[in-house]
């Protein structure tokens, strides 16, 4: 079942389309991401999801057609964390900001309780709770934004850019971390992406270009299409790259994405 | 021109930032610094351009000596030399027209200011745009076109040193080809020493020579690339992650005990594959 559904939208920004007739269907507990160029629209989709921005067309949360009445509601359904973590920081400590979102919602306090103690386990962020979220590390800055969005449970966590300004290592304990959150919560997932070797880490890849999405597949199809990736603009990520011409020499079948899954096909 | 760290530290107030910083950036070369956000980077390279001086050590830019608590003689011929373009490069545009924002450099400072026209003609070539662009706001262009106008303003000054503070964030793959390019021609056909700090180990290893690996403050590695680039667990440690090609060689060599070897393109790889294999 859709759970974010388009259809048609149209968003013009100083009399240019940004979108001229966008449609994406977004199926529950789907991880995809939407990859496209710099100045492709792809942030401006993501405000349009969440309401702050308003084109036309409609588009559909979780059954309900959005608009000025039922907007708050339906943004309690999603989360969003955007490529500057400074940007949604309010109290003066970690803490502060992880409970300031449920506090709002007027979340019963022994529920706020368990979730802090199940989201500060998660994340293993115990020595970063009485710390002032502004001073922290920038990977560290986006773990706190991250994980005070997820403290709110909402069914679709969008991702704006989230990860560009963090570093390796933290970038793959975020993944890892945010893997197994999709597992076990049935969470959607959306990722909005620059970066192709980003849409590895998730099911689906949507591909916007030309003011629309022009391709919507599960990842294998899209990345292992090294044509059609060429065409708008990208290289399929490293492994998907390398299993590509690997298979070219037949040294190997298929196309892999675990480097100790190649290392085992090419040397069996 | 050469730039020598000597045994440089620097604090912002009682809080130190760089500790014994020891090395030496050749000539002509293109040199990366990384390392995560907080290890120091963006420090070390503002005190190659006198930005900061070092609270202890020198630091030697060719003939100019920057030392604690002394006044830079002749700064701006420093800063002619040592070209640095920022992070974000809105940061450092000021005008409407992106002609007077390459050639705002030559007013202000009153350098080179005869032929000012043909300057910034000459400028945007290098970065691989035309004329076109000269009457075009450059807070309006897309985040490539951005970056290069804000090098062809330091280009203008033809500097033998130039800085770039993390270039490739938020750029997508054709910018981030085309910056490559430039770059590589910047130092092959104009013969620029170059210093990039990044955490882009994937386009740091398509690009530089030598690399210095910064962790709180201090150096963790230094030194060429391949040798920096495969010790992958003192990277680990240091919250990078090794470029892809260099790791995957690592895994071969950690699983199968064959060493293919490290290269800087796909395609040699896969030769080294095919060796191995067939």
């Amino acid at each position: 079942m859709a759970i974010i559904e388009i259809k048609d939208l149209v968003f013009k920004y100083q009399n240019k389309y940004v979108y001229n007739g966008l449609d994406l269907s977004i199926a529950e507990g789907s991880w995809t991401t939407i990859i496209g160029r710099n100045g492709s629209g792809k942030s401006t989709l993501a405000r349009l999801l969440v309401g702050l921005l308003k084109g036309q067309g409609k588009i559909t949360i979780a059954g309900e057609e959005m608009n000025s009445e039922n907007i708050s509601l339906l943004r309690q359904k999603m989360g969003i964390v955007f490529e500057n973590p400074d940007s949604q920081f309010i109290s003066e400590t970690v803490i502060g900001d992880l409970v300031f979102g449920m506090e709002n919602l007027r979340i019963p306090r022994f529920v706020q309780t368990e979730r802090l103690k199940e989201i500060v386990n998660y994340f293993s962020i115990d020595d970063l709770l009485n710390k002032d979220p502004h001073y922290l590390s920038g990977g560290e800055k986006q773990l706190i934004a991250l994980a005070s969005v997820l403290i709110l449970e909402p069914e679709i966590l969008i991702l704006d850019e989230a990860f560009t300004m963090v570093d390796g290592v933290m970038k793959k304990r975020i993944y890892s971390l945010l893997k197994k959150i999709h597992r076990q919560k049935k969470i959607t997932i959306i990722n909005i992406s620059h970066d192709i070797e980003d849409a590895v880490y998730g099911e689906d890849v949507a591909l916007i270009s030309n003011k629309r999405i022009l391709k919507h597949d599960n990842k294998l199809n899209i990345l292992s299409d090294e044509k059609f990736l060429k065409e708008v603009g990208f290289e399929p990520p490293f492994m998907a790259n390398l299993s590509i011409k690997l298979k070219y020499y037949q040294l190997v079948d298929k196309v892999v994405f675990d480097m100790n899954e190649m290392v085992r096909m090419l040397w069996k | 021109m050469e730039i020598k760290f000597n045994h440089v530290e620097f604090s912002y107030g009682d809080k130190l930032v760089l500790k014994d910083i020891d090395f030496t950036i050749q000539s002509g070369m293109i040199t990366g610094i990384i390392g995560k956000s907080g290890s120091g980077k963006t420090t070390l390279i503002q005190l190659i351009n006198g930005l900061l001086l070092p609270t202890k050590g020198s630091v030697e830019v060719g003939t100019f000596v920057l030392e604690p608590h002394k006044r830079i003689q002749n700064i701006n011929d420093l800063r002619f030399n040592v070209g640095m373009v920022f992070q974000f490069p809105e940061d450092q545009f000021f005008h409407t027209t992106v002609f007077k924002e390459v050639g705002f450099g030559l007013e202000q400072f009153n350098y080179k200011k005869d032929k000012k026209e043909q300057r910034v003609s000459e400028a945007l070539k290098m970065v691989g745009l035309n004329d076109s662009y000269l009457d075009r706001n450059p807070f309006s262009l897309s985040n490539g076109e951005k970056r290069k106008i804000a090098i062809a303003s330091i280009l203008i000054f033809n500097p033998q040193v130039i800085i770039f503070d993390e270039p490739t964030i938020g750029l997508d793959y054709e910018s981030k080809k085309s910056f490559m390019r430039l770059i590589k021609l910047l130092k092959k056909k104009f013969q620029k020493t170059i210093i990039i700090a990044s955490h882009d180990t994937d386009f740091l290893h398509s690009i530089v020579d030598e690399v210095v690996v910064l962790n709180q403050g201090k150096i963790e590695l230094q030194g060429n690339k391949y040798d920096v680039f495969k010790q992958e667990k003192r990277l680990h440690k240091c919250g990078i992650i090794a470029p892809n090609l260099i790791s995957f060689s690592n895994k071969v060599l950690e699983k199968k005990k064959i060493k293919i070897g490290y290269r800087d393109d796909i395609n040699d790889l896969i030769k080294d594959i095919y060796r191995y294999v067939k």
